[in-house]
């Protein structure tokens, strides 16, 4: 969620930057009142996560999801329905189908370009597979199509953590968080691939018996997708570069993980 | 040697109608000129009795007080007055944009001394004190004279604009179009600097400016040119008189008001239309170079090119200083005061609302659309007049 | 599932100046804005409401540490030190030092505390004017009005009870595990009972060496006490002893 918010705002629009910052720090409460800290939550562990679910945390998750799907109607309609910003997306930088496969792109952009894989629906992992959501694809291939998907997808998260609060008020009081796991891992390699709001990300860890890793690698899908703004930005103006840049959410710290 | 004492009464003729001075240089009463006369005769008189203290009977406080030598410091100081009303109103438009853009943002704008005011002040005091650098390889005469006319021929136009009927510096026939051409002047300023910096983004930014300035001149001119039309004049008077006494033009000419509005926002160099500066894609545009207190008062003519815009919409569609059924009130400057800032109130929630337009979309816009509106409102006009109406 | 933003956008905006609605949705934030007040929090004069466990500086229960060190071992940024400190009867004991400069806030010393000493605290404002004031020794560490919820419990199921079916019960991941001797490799230095904060571990006669006559001593480890701090494990010479999972 606060992934779009930071991304979309690159045209210029202070007044959207601001509504978006107010929400971003909704949401940010929330996680205060989970694990303690606004942004880093260190919330993960291996095993599970660091505690249990707080008091009233459910009523206050289901509250703040209101809350924002109420003003992205607001937002939308600053964005959608004033026609300076969806003409400055409209019709800039398409990208057809086999050049996106060829260059890499993964994510919301590579969705709005008519592939339609997201690794939550084909590949599950964790409890994807229990819950019910729909994947939004289409093949314009413009800069105004990854926007929309990207909206969408907003709007589809919100329906999966409804799906999930409920599912975890169905598991009662003391259902395990967090699972005891051995220090010492016996040898080997595992692979692992997750849908990042900014594509695919993999990590992949090889241990050699004892409790210290061996090789641990992290990629965060900007990488590749840094290396497609070279074909996004062909045979368009200056002047819309941060319309594009910004459509593959281009966070360079992350990028060298 | 017989000592007289003169009092200071007999230099300080206060009560003397204002009017009947030999040197009189307007027509009508002029308020801020009878004003600038009283403290005249204040000042004047007091500086004329202290040298009458030292040397009695000479010859300079009699100069000081006479009627020719009045009317020279009169205009001196009334110039001062102009100026000062005119920069304290634009600061209060600089202090309320700040202010309503933070609340439409959902936070508070300037809180700091008086509800903020005392920032925008405060703002200009550090732009004054920083140093004052020139880059070494600039063109020196052209880059500290173009600044110097812009910022000057900004904040002549702002003087010229009346408040009120007895609140104008001249009262010409042909006023709105000499507004208009000096308004005008400022595209070719920007585009000479911009050159004369050595900067290739500032050239690029200058010539951005200027086309963006003289493809939205077009149509202001014609819808200028439709309201003299209307009213039978140019002269401001007449024309605000002329909506008084049928109906405020805002009502026949709506299409005329939206373009017009919507130029004016263009040539004042707001968003949505401010390419030329607060740019991610030039540094600065053409005030790149400029450092400190040059840049400052950039910033402040910019301001007051919004002030002059803001009152050119007042006059000429909103019924400039006149109430509809009163006719003048009271205090005329404070209504059309309160009139400019509601049109400049207008102009903020535009830039909070939209996003920035691309440069060759501005020129799309400007060209294709908002010119065949103002042919359109001019068409509109010519059948009222013809019809007989207005 | 629907979908329900794609369903209603995009519509045809066929007209190239259709601005109206962007600036209706502002004007009337501005008027919600003129009569209530915005969304900024005019810190310093007000502050963000922060909730109990909210992870500020780390807080030190004096009383309750026993200075086992497992806060030193497991903060990420090593900036805890376990000093010399003189508590309340004179005694010299082990107490944690936190160089706050470096402190990221993580709340790891907390969580891996085995007695609950080290706690997070709400406190988040302590910019000092040199980094000296930055090293918080142990008096220091203390907060007043340390509660329940300040503490991290770490507690773990085990694989084993879900398999037994028995998946509600949670355990303190320093309740189980337990240091194992290899009797081959130890040579009764006596360091490891040296070493013990919590006495847990008592040297007992097992025999006597033939050559030279003197007994050998083996650790045994008293399994109520001992807190899983594996400082015994660390400091033994031999290697002789390791912790023993039990999952």
């Amino acid at each position: 969620m606060t992934g779009f918010g930071k991304s979309e705002v690159s045209l210029p629009t202070k007044k959207i930057t601001v509504e978006i910052r107010s929400l971003n720090s909704k949401q940010l409460d929330l996680n205060v009142k989970l694990c303690g800290a606004r942004m880093t939550t260190n919330f993960p562990r291996i095993g599970g996560v660091r505690n249990d679910v707080t008091e009233l945390f459910d009523r206050d998750i289901i509250r703040t999801v209101d809350r924002f799907e109420k003003a992205m109607w607001d937002i939308i309609d600053l964005m959608d329905e004033s026609s300076i910003i969806v003409s400055r997306m409209k019709g800039v930088s398409y990208l057809t189908r086999e050049q996106c496969a060829n260059i890499g792109m993964t994510g919301p952009a590579m969705r709005g370009c008519g592939v339609d894989f997201d690794i939550r629906r084909d590949d599950p992992y964790d409890n994807y597979d229990k819950v019910d959501f729909e994947v939004p694809v289409l093949t314009e291939g413009d800069s105004y199509a990854r926007y929309m998907i990207r909206i969408e997808e907003m709007f589809q998260s919100c329906d999966i953590i409804r799906q999930a609060v409920q599912k975890i008020r169905a598991l009662g009081k003391n259902a395990p968080y967090r699972l005891k796991t051995p220090t010492k891992v016996p040898a080997g390699s595992a692979f692992m691939r997750m849908e990042d709001p900014r594509g695919e990300s993999l990590m992949y860890l090889v241990s050699d018996g004892t409790d210290k890793p061996y090789r641990l690698k992290v990629r965060s899908p900007i990488f590749t997708n840094v290396s497609t703004s070279k074909v996004m930005c062909q045979g368009c103006r200056i002047a819309d570069v941060p319309a594009i840049l910004a459509q593959i959410d281009m966070c360079l710290g992350e990028t060298d993980r | 040697m017989v000592y007289t004492y003169d009092s200071i009464l007999n230099f300080i003729n206060f009560h003397t109608d204002v009017m009947s001075n030999a040197y009189y240089p307007f027509e009508n009463f002029n308020l801020p000129y009878a004003v600038s006369y009283g403290l005249w005769e204040i000042i004047g008189g007091a500086i004329a009795w202290l040298i009458n203290l030292i040397f009695p009977g000479n010859c300079v406080s009699e100069w000081l007080v006479s009627d020719g030598a009045s009317t020279l410091f009169a205009l001196i100081i009334f110039m001062l007055i102009v100026f000062i009303v005119v920069f304290v109103v634009t600061l209060i438009s600089l202090w309320m944009e700040r202010k309503f853009l933070g609340r439409m943002m959902d936070r508070r704008g300037t809180m700091v001394g008086m509800k903020g005011f005392l920032q925008c002040v405060a703002d200009g005091l550090k732009t004054f004190m920083k140093e004052n650098t020139i880059p070494g390889k600039v063109d020196r005469m052209t880059y500290m004279w173009t600044v110097s006319l812009v910022i000057g021929v900004s904040v002549l136009v702002c003087c010229m604009v009346p408040l009120s009927g007895r609140w104008y510096v001249v009262d010409y026939d042909t006023g709105l179009l000499i507004i208009m051409a000096f308004f005008a002047l400022a595209p070719f300023f920007i585009l000479v600097s911009g050159w004369a910096q050595n900067n290739k983004y500032s050239l690029i930014g200058g010539m951005r400016a200027a086309e963006l300035m003289i493809s939205y001149e077009v149509p202001m001119l014609i819808m200028i040119a439709t309201t003299a039309l209307l009213a039978g004049s140019f002269n401001i008077g007449d024309i605000v008189y002329a909506q008084n006494d049928t109906v405020w033009y805002l009502i026949p000419q709506i299409i005329g008001f939206i373009t017009f509005f919507f130029c004016a926002t263009a040539e004042s160099e707001r968003l949505p239309f401010d390419i030329a500066e607060a740019e991610a894609e030039l540094v600065e545009g053409w005030q790149t170079e400029y450092a400190g207190m040059k840049w400052g008062l950039i910033m402040l003519a910019d301001y007051f090119r919004g002030y002059v815009a803001c009152a050119m919409v007042t006059i000429m569609y909103l019924g400039g200083w006149t109430l509809p059924f009163i006719g003048d009130g009271p205090i005329p400057e404070i209504v059309f005061l309160l009139k400019t800032w509601f049109v400049f109130f207008l102009m903020i929630l535009v830039r909070a609302a939209l996003a920035r337009v691309r440069p060759d979309q501005i020129l799309n816009i400007g060209w294709k659309v908002f010119m065949p509106l103002s042919v359109i409102n001019l068409a509109v006009v010519l059948l009222l007049k013809v019809g007989g109406v207005f | 599932m629907t979908m329900k933003y794609l369903d209603k956008y995009p519509k045809n905006l066929a007209k190239s100046l259709w601005v109206l609605k962007p600036q209706w949705a502002v004007f009337k934030l501005f008027c919600k804005n003129i009569i209530h007040r915005p969304v900024t929090v005019l810190y310093p004069y007000e502050k963000e409401w922060v909730p109990e466990n909210y992870r500020g500086r780390p807080g030190l229960r004096y009383d309750k540490c026993v200075g086992c060190g497992m806060c030193a071992r497991m903060c990420p940024t090593a900036c805890i030190k376990i000093v010399d400190s003189v508590d309340d009867e004179g005694k010299t004991v082990k107490r944690p030092q936190v160089n706050m400069g470096r402190c990221a806030m993580c709340g790891y010393c907390a969580e891996y505390c085995p007695v609950d000493a080290m706690t997070v605290t709400p406190e988040y404002e302590i910019a000092e004017y040199t980094r000296f004031d930055l090293l918080y020794g142990p008096r220091r560490l203390n907060y007043e009005g340390t509660t329940e919820g300040m503490e991290v419990k770490l507690e773990v199921t085990l694989p084993s009870d879900i398999a037994n079916g028995n998946p509600e019960r949670r355990v303190s991941l320093f309740d189980l595990d337990r240091p194992e001797l290899i009797d081959s490799k130890c040579i009764g230095c006596k360091k490891c009972a040296k070493v013990c904060p919590v006495n847990a571990i008592e040297m007992v006669e097992k025999g006597t060496n033939e050559k030279t006559g003197k007994p050998i001593l083996r650790p045994v480890i008293d399994n109520s006490k001992c807190i899983c701090c594996s400082n015994c494990v660390d400091d033994c010479p031999k290697d002789a002893l390791e912790i023993k999972e039990v999952l």
